[in-house]
């Protein structure tokens, strides 16, 4: 039995890309339509990984954080094998299944069951296996009904259904997951996480990218924090979101910014509410003080006392929705 | 990552993936169809069954001769341009296969072969019976397609694993390759005859500037008995060395870039 783990030093990824060149905003629609047809691409270089080291040993959880675009998709996708590093050096001992894009790879005028076997041909899965893999995928996907039927008459929860079933149908010794769950309805998702804590709980390691923090923090054992392609933090998980929590206060800022301007619209809505309020009582009054002095002419009546509006405008539906 | 005969070992030992799904895809493309495959007899047969007795009478040649001619040009010339054009955006059609870690390039360069090929000998289906018919053919040589066919195959395979990168590298190149088959079809002796040139006529030197030339006439020529021109044998010898050779070389320098390119 060989000893699953991942070795990564001084691993770094630089990549082309194409940007469209920056353009003075346009004079005219039709200057727009111009530029956009006629500007050339320039090839530009990112580095996404930067001097990344760690290794990872049998038996530990691994949670990827970090914001979106910080590096942990493409992290993934180097230790399955997909990106060649540009720097630096990458071992894994062990089989390793990347659940990165469920969902992919998919022939859409095959049937469902044509596409089972097309994903397992692409994962290496050895024809007499993939026949056995049928009956099992199907029924977890809840498709067996409509097995012979073309892939793009499936909805894409149901697409997504089949392409977990499919991506998680084998152990391996390594799991590489990106944040994608989620969609389908709750009982789908129920079993999809019932079946990826066995999977989880049945390989030697797992890496696992996610905003989740609770799902982290029930996984996970060790956290790495990624920033501008650069591990900043590795530890403990608790730890390693407690520092992404140092990092990024945007939770705690962003609610009481929120808090702020929802009480200052209230406060807004509440004095145009009350002035409005305060207008027709007067005008009311008004109108009736004419009215009753019209008609009792002769005996004088009493004045009515003076109507408060503060009251009534208190109470007038101002949502007060929870600042949340 | 491996070299291109290393990798091309191991396409081979396990054909499930690209032979399964290039399968679909061609299956897939007819199944609503009533006539369902037999439409892939359509293009070769109607070339061969409708231009041929036309453009024979036309330009006056011997029918029998010259179906064989056409059908056959035809049929090869398709099959070349099929894996071209299939194969300039095979690696990005194939993105989610490639980024989910299987990066095995040869395996997307025999997809795109394998389903030329197909096409290929589903319009041999016709194209044989057209063999046996016709006077112009000698019993027996029939048989040699059995060699020349092979070695086409072995040139389409670096043709579509360079194209492939280079498609994958340059939106461009893609472009240029699309135009220039649209032009091949014309510039290529399928419907006219290239060895009516002589070799060191101007006409001569420019019909065998074309390498695509080179690859018919040698599976057309012995079809007719005869030993192909011992220059097209030394460009198609050349042209599988030297291709082969770039295509090792492209697998080396940039494969490890597709993932990135895509």
């Amino acid at each position: 039995m060989t000893h699953a783990s991942i070795k990564v030093k001084n691993l770094s990824l630089v990549v082309p890309y194409y940007a469209q060149p920056e353009e003075a905003p346009s004079s005219s629609w039709f200057a727009t339509l111009f530029g956009a047809a006629t500007a050339v691409p320039r090839r530009r270089f990112a580095t996404l990984l930067d001097n990344v080291n760690f290794s990872i040993s049998e038996g530990e959880r691994v949670a990827l954080i970090g914001r979106n675009g910080a590096g942990k998709s493409t992290l993934l996708r180097t230790m399955a094998g997909a990106f060649q590093p540009s720097g630096g050096r990458i071992e894994i001992t062990g089989s390793r299944q990347a659940l990165l894009s469920v969902g992919l790879g998919f022939n859409k005028e095959a049937t469902v069951q044509e596409n089972i076997y097309l994903r397992a041909s692409a994962m290496n899965i050895p024809s007499s296996e993939i026949r056995e893999m049928v009956e099992p995928v199907l029924e977890f996907s809840e498709l067996g009904e409509i097995a012979n039927r073309r892939l793009l008459t499936l909805s894409s929860g149901q697409k997504m259904r089949l392409g977990f079933a499919i991506s998680t149908m084998i152990q391996h010794d390594i799991m590489l997951l990106d944040e994608w769950l989620g969609t389908g309805d709750a009982q789908f998702v129920r079993r999809a996480q019932e079946r990826l804590m066995d999977r989880v709980n049945g390989s030697k390691i797992v890496v696992l990218a996610s905003h989740k923090h609770s799902l982290l923090k029930s996984l996970c054992t060790r956290g790495m924090v990624l920033d501008g392609g650069r591990i900043v933090f590795d530890g403990d998980i608790s730890d390693a979101l407690a520092e992404y929590g140092r990092l990024y206060p945007v939770h705690e800022r962003a609610k009481a910014r929120r808090r702020k301007v929802v009480k200052a619209i209230e406060q807004k809505v509440k004095k145009k509410l009350a002035a409005k309020i305060r207008k027709q009582v007067v005008a009311e009054f008004n109108e009736q003080t004419t009215a009753s002095a019209v008609r009792s002419a002769k005996s004088k009546s009493k004045p009515k006392p003076k109507p408060k509006p503060e009251p009534a405008a208190a109470e007038g539906s101002v949502n007060k929705g929870e600042s949340r | 990552m491996s070299g291109l005969f290393n990798q091309l070992r191991q396409s081979l030992q396990k054909p499930e993936f690209w032979a399964y799904s290039s399968w679909l895809d061609i299956v897939t493309r007819y199944r609503r169809t009533r006539l369902g495959l037999l439409w892939l007899l359509a293009p070769v047969m109607v070339f061969t069954f409708v231009t041929g007795p036309l453009y024979a009478k036309l330009f006056g040649r011997d029918i029998a001769s010259y179906m064989v001619h056409l059908g056959m040009g035809y049929a090869i010339w398709r099959m070349l341009s099929m894996v071209i054009s299939d194969a300039i955006n095979s690696l990005r059609s194939n993105k989610p296969f490639i980024m989910d870690g299987n990066v095995r390039l040869t395996d997307y360069a025999l997809k795109s072969i394998a389903k030329a090929f197909f096409y290929f000998a589903f319009s041999m289906i016709g194209m044989i019976g057209v063999l046996i018919w016709s006077s112009a053919v000698p019993t027996g040589a029939i048989l040699t397609l059995l060699l020349t066919v092979p070695v086409i195959v072995l040139n389409l395979f670096w043709i579509a694993y360079c194209v492939a990168l280079l498609g994958a590298r340059s939106p461009d190149f893609g472009q240029v390759l699309q135009t220039l088959l649209m032009m091949g079809m014309l510039f290529t002796p399928i419907i006219w005859e290239g060895n009516r040139f002589a070799t060191d006529s101007t006409a001569g030197i420019i019909v065998r500037l074309n390498p695509a030339y080179h690859l018919l006439e040698i599976v057309r020529a012995p079809l007719y008995g005869h030993v192909p021109e011992s220059g097209s044998i030394a460009a198609v010898a050349t042209m599988t060395a030297v291709g082969w050779a770039v295509a090792a070389f492209l697998c080396r320098r940039y494969s490890r870039y597709v993932p990135i390119w895509i």
